[in-house]
């Protein structure tokens, strides 16, 4: 009797439960724009009576679970007119695509983020930021050149490494510690013209996410950041060019559709045309050469309503030399091939097999030295990402990665035979290192009940070392070689496996404010053998190994975000702290560049990095913008480097202001102005002199970085104007002035010694710019 | 090739790009260290060591010697002193005295400083193997086909120098060439010397028929040829140096002060110890000397 009724119970419980779940029926779809075709990401998808929506994610795709009957969703987005789509929801899924016009006056203005106007509330992201290219065109440049780097390098937690580099440090981290990818493909060396410029063509990309922490599960194999940049993917619908002409560089960019729209081919190229002017620098530059150029290639197939292919290539050089008796040529090369695939409206996949090349070669013809040396890495990768969205409380994402990698360490074509006779150079020994990386990752966000959500995740990376290769084994005092292992080819020699949690957590206190929460490990498997602290183009990678652990780091974040005036101004302050462990620098008056024993000259500690990040940002109006403070101190403690304490990391620079702003004087007419500081970079400075063998020495007394440069600042100003008929989409053009450090300050670049009279050192302030006016032409049909 | 290659890149990147100007910045605070440069080879001569104090990185006043100071090295057999020059404060001389090749010397520095402290420096360095002898040495132009090698500078013709003799088959030993003309030494600076590895041609003999065949000649130095008069005694010491001391060589290179492409400033190496008391070098060598006349 008892079981009879338990049973029953238990039925009508469930029946109860089918039925609750039966009257829900499911709607999704993708939001495009109207004019280009290209998938709106962030746009919100929201039933006012039943306080319920949802936001389009990357690919532009919503799915939202309502109860049956009549409901009215609104779908708004900044920049674009709201909708309001009737719909009526039943048993059966139903498919809603959705096309949003542009508002012509809210094209101007600023988008620092392209998602949904509180998403950094509502969003249980933290320490991520999203730039459009709306965004990033607006801010005044170098030589009138756009920058995705620079522009990130405005952004809280961000900093220059130095004054014309793109190398970057996020959160205290080193310029290595960054991943960044191109349509997925690793970018070893994102820089062109020695650093001015970054191998990003502004024309092609769709936008760049950088996170600064709460690094998502599928990104791995850096400790402190991704930049995630993407080409654009979406189908024309008609062909479009867009380009530019500046001073230093021209660029140009033409898609098309194809076969009756389910083939787009994207085509765009930039090149610079400083070296014209080199033979008017002089006679004895006139065999000299500078220049650099990028292309970018495009082409999606769509192969039905599913399935998608992608195929995405970039290849860009920069080559310099001087009176052909020096020269320097470096470059990447990559290619993404995709296949995304829509199982069902709860599942998707992508699979992606991605190449990526970079190299550099150094020649030199001066006597009696006439030799090349190339160095550089290769790497490959299949990775297959899934993301399962069980409903709108749950979602994973889960997947595999497995590449090899080739560290190329220094390749050596001796044509005049000097190195070998005069500095003991054995050809026969330029090596390159190779690996294996893998990784399983999952990830789940849970909200189990309104407005908290929790992730985790876990991602299990693995590292292997193979043949062939010699190893050297270095004693624990002197660092001298005592032997020397050789693996044959493909021998695998050495595995670690590091297991890589990754949680967060947001609670949403109101409609406009939240806290959220995140801790990250992460591990890095590969880094630089530099000495610089700015990045150089002959910067060599190297992997992990017996000698050399893999880098680790564990992050926590806490922040608070708030919203005003109907979202309209974003606020948010994030606090951080970073533990790392296995950090590497080189020893005093190590040898860097092309060296075999190259392990034995690192010495391998830990570090810790801490700060704050505020920021105020306006989205909406004539005028926009933001100003961000940073407080950030990040340090490290090696044995044998500065008598074994703890000293400053090169990136320790504790107060970083930047303020940004825009303002739309016309709809023809925008003034942008960037004001930038950052503490001077620390530097070690000598106490002393000595003179011997006829030369004056500083001396040093052994503590690192325990001076600072000059303090850095800069006024950036830029003047656009769009010409011709503001109503004619078809054909726009503008002209753009600007002054890049435009009161000229001389921000150090380098602080050398140099002899001077009667024996002296005079101290030399090297600084790269001072004002820089340019002006430019752009234009898109 | 490492230090070629980084330094010229360097001046070239930097040409390209930077300006420059004056600048007085805040340096540190720290004690005086000692500076010791002495030198102790397999020449019968008066070997020399120089000690001095390190001064304040502006000061323009003149080097502070060190005097009084207890200077010998031994080779754990015999004790040859330094003794203080009575016109040349700071300046310490043996008596005419030989080391000997594939010897390990110690040089040990006794100060007393007027608070009463010793200062008790020493360093240890090896005197390295050296060829007996150099058959010639002929100073001429090259005539040779290797394209690297310069002919020419400024309309002016380049005359090389080319030692002959047989080298030894140690493919470790480095030379550093010392050049003079008519007594005088070309340059004081290390900055300009010039390192020869012996890798490339260890056991041929230098520059002969089998060298020359395969464009390897190995000139030592030269002069522009409006230098030269016609008698002029030109002089080479082939040094047999230390790998160390070629490592030196190459910090003092590198040691251009602080920049964000060549990384952390530190001391120019130095095997003057304890670590962190003593700056300089203690330099051995084996020498073999040669000359030649220059006739027009």
């Amino acid at each position: 009797m008892h079981r009879k009724l338990i049973l029953s119970i238990f039925c009508l419980f469930g029946l109860m439960l089918g039925a609750f779940a039966q009257q829900k029926g499911h709607v999704s779809g993708v939001i495009k724009d109207a004019e280009s075709n290209t998938t709106l990401i962030g746009v919100s998808i929201y039933e006012e009576q039943l306080q319920l929506g949802t936001t389009t994610n990357e690919k532009g795709q919503y799915d939202l679970d309502l109860p049956f009957g009549e409901h009215t969703l609104r779908i708004s987005y900044i920049g674009y007119t709201t909708l309001y789509k009737k719909v009526s929801v039943a048993s059966k899924p139903m498919t809603l695509n959705i096309k949003m016009e542009p508002e012509l006056e809210k094209l101007s203005e600023v988008q620092v983020t392209s998602e949904r106007k509180d998403r950094n509330v509502t969003a249980m992201a933290m320490s991520v930021q999203t730039l459009d290219m709306i965004t990033i065109k607006k801010i005044p440049a170098l030589m009138g050149e756009v920058d995705v780097i620079k522009s990130i390098t405005l952004l809280p937690g961000v900093q220059s490494a130095s004054e014309g580099s793109s190398g970057f440090s996020v959160r205290g981290g080193a310029t290595d510690h960054n991943l960044i990818l191109l349509d997925g493909a690793p970018i070893y060396n994102a820089s062109h013209f020695l650093g001015f410029f970054s191998v990003f063509n502004n024309d092609v990309v769709k936008d760049a996410t950088l996170y600064k922490g709460d690094i998502p599960a599928n990104f791995g194999g850096r400790l402190s950041s991704v930049l995630d940049v993407t080409v654009k993917d979406e189908m024309p619908k008609r062909f479009s060019m867009q380009g530019g002409i500046g001073l230093v560089t021209s660029h140009l960019m033409l898609e098309a559709p194809l076969f009756d729209h389910k083939t787009s081919v994207m085509v765009a190229g930039r090149r610079t045309y400083a070296g014209l002017v080199i033979p008017f620098l002089g006679d004895d530059l006139d065999k000299s050469k500078i220049n650099f150029y990028d292309v970018n290639a495009k082409v999606t197939q769509s192969l039905g309503k599913n399935d998608k292919l992608f195929f995405s290539v970039y290849n860009g050089h920069d080559a310099f030399s001087m009176q052909q008796m020096i020269g320097l040529g470096y470059g990447n090369s990559s290619a993404t091939l995709r296949w995304s695939h829509i199982f069902s409206d709860r599942l998707t996949s992508n699979l992606s097999l991605i190449g990526s090349r970079y190299r550099y070669s150094i020649d030199l013809n001066y006597s009696p030295y006439d030799f090349a040396i190339s160095a550089g890495t290769d790497a490959v990768s299949l990775n297959y990402d899934f993301a399962m969205h069980w409903n709108d409380e749950n979602v994973s994402k889960f997947g595999l990665t497995t590449g090899a990698q080739s560290y190329l360490q220094g390749e050596i074509d001796d044509r005049g035979g000097a190195l070998s006779q005069y500095l003991q150079v054995d050809q026969s020994k330029s090596v390159a290192r190779k690996g294996l990386e893998h990784a399983l990752y999952f990830t789940h966000d849970c909200t189990p009940i309104p407005r908290l959500t929790f992730r985790a995740g876990l991602r299990l990376s693995c590292f292997q070392n193979i043949g062939a290769e010699d190893l050297y084994v270095f004693d624990s005092v002197m660092y001298y070689v005592t032997d020397t292992i050789h693996y044959g080819k493909g021998e695998v020699f050495h595995t670690v496996f590091n297991p890589e949690p990754r949680l967060a957590a947001m609670y949403q206190l109101d409609e406009h404010s939240s806290v959220k929460a995140s801790y990250s490990r992460t591990v890095q498997y590969a880094q630089v053998a530099s000495s610089a602290t700015g990045g150089l183009p002959f910067d060599v990678w190297f992997p992990t190994s017996p000698n050399v652990k893999p880098q680790k780091c564990d992050q926590f974040a806490l922040g608070y975000f708030r919203n005003f005036a109907h979202d309209a101004i974003e606020t948010s302050v994030e606090v951080y702290y970073k533990n790392m462990q296995n950090v590497i620098d080189f020893k005093d008056n190590a040898i860097t560049y092309g060296y075999l024993l190259i392990d034995g000259e690192l010495r391998v500690g830990k570090g810790r990095s801490y700060g704050a990040e505020f920021l105020v940002r306006k989205n909406v109006g004539k005028f926009t913008g933001w100003i961000s403070y940073t407080y950030s101190r990040t340090f490290r403690t090696i044995e044998e480097i500065s008598h074994g304490r703890e000293y400053r990391s090169p990136y320790d620079r504790p107060h970083n202001i930047v303020i940004v702003g825009n303002y739309d004087v016309t709809p023809r007419i925008t003034l942008a102005a960037n004001w930038i500081y950052n503490t001077g970079q620390p530097v070690t400075f000598p106490y002393g002199q000595y003179t011997i063998n006829g030369m004056t020495y500083a001396v040093y007394n052994g503590n690192r970085n325990e001076s600072r440069y000059p303090d850095y600042h800069r006024l950036d100003l830029s003047f656009t104007c769009k010409l011709g008929k503001l109503e004619d989409r078809r054909w726009q053009h503008e002209i753009n002035v600007s002054v890049y450090n435009a009161y000229a300050r001389h921000n150090t670049w380098a602080i050398t010694f140099d002899q001077g009279e009667n024996g002296s050192i005079v101290t030399k302030n090297m600084y790269l710019f001072s004002a820089v006016p340019s002006i430019s032409y752009n234009f898109k049909y | 090739m490492k230090l070629w290659h980084k330094f010229l890149v360097f001046v070239a990147l930097a040409g390209f790009v930077a300006c420059t100007e004056d600048i007085v910045i805040d340096v540190e605070e720290g004690e005086p260290m000692i500076g010791v440069e002495a030198s102790f080879t397999d020449e019968l001569k008066h070997h020399e060591a120089i000690l001095s104090y390190t001064a304040k990185f502006y000061d323009q006043d003149e080097i502070h010697m060190v005097s009084g100071a207890t200077v010998f090295v031994t080779d754990g057999v015999d004790t040859i002193y330094y003794y203080e020059d009575a016109e040349q404060k700071g300046h310490y001389f043996t008596d005419l005295v030989a080391g000997r090749k594939n010897t390990l010397y110690r040089l040990c520095v006794e100060v007393a400083q007027e608070d009463g402290e010793e200062h008790h420096l020493y360093a240890e360095s090896f005197i390295p193997d050296n060829v007996d002898h150099v058959d010639s040495l002929v100073i001429k132009p090259y005539n040779g086909v290797n394209d690297t090698i310069p002919t020419v500078f400024l309309f002016d013709t380049i005359e090389w120098l080319y030692p002959y003799f047989q080298s030894l088959p140690d493919p470790n030993l480095i030379y550093m060439p010392m050049i003079s003309k008519n007594d005088t030494l070309m340059s004081d600076s290390l900055a300009m010397r010039m390192m020869i590895a012996q890798g490339g041609f260890a056991g041929y003999y230098v520059n002969g028929p089998e060298m020359l065949e395969s464009n390897k000649e190995i000139p030592i130095g030269y002069f522009r040829r409006s230098q030269l008069r016609d008698g002029d005694r030109i002089h080479a010491d082939l040094c047999s140096i230390t790998s160390e001391y070629y490592l030196y060589f190459y910090s003092v290179l590198m040691s251009t002060g602080s920049n964000p492409m060549l990384g952390a400033p530190a001391n120019v190496s130095t095997n003057i110890r304890p670590d962190g008391e003593g700056v300089g070098w203690f330099y051995t060598a084996s020498v073999v000397s040669c000359e030649t006349v220059f006739r027009k």
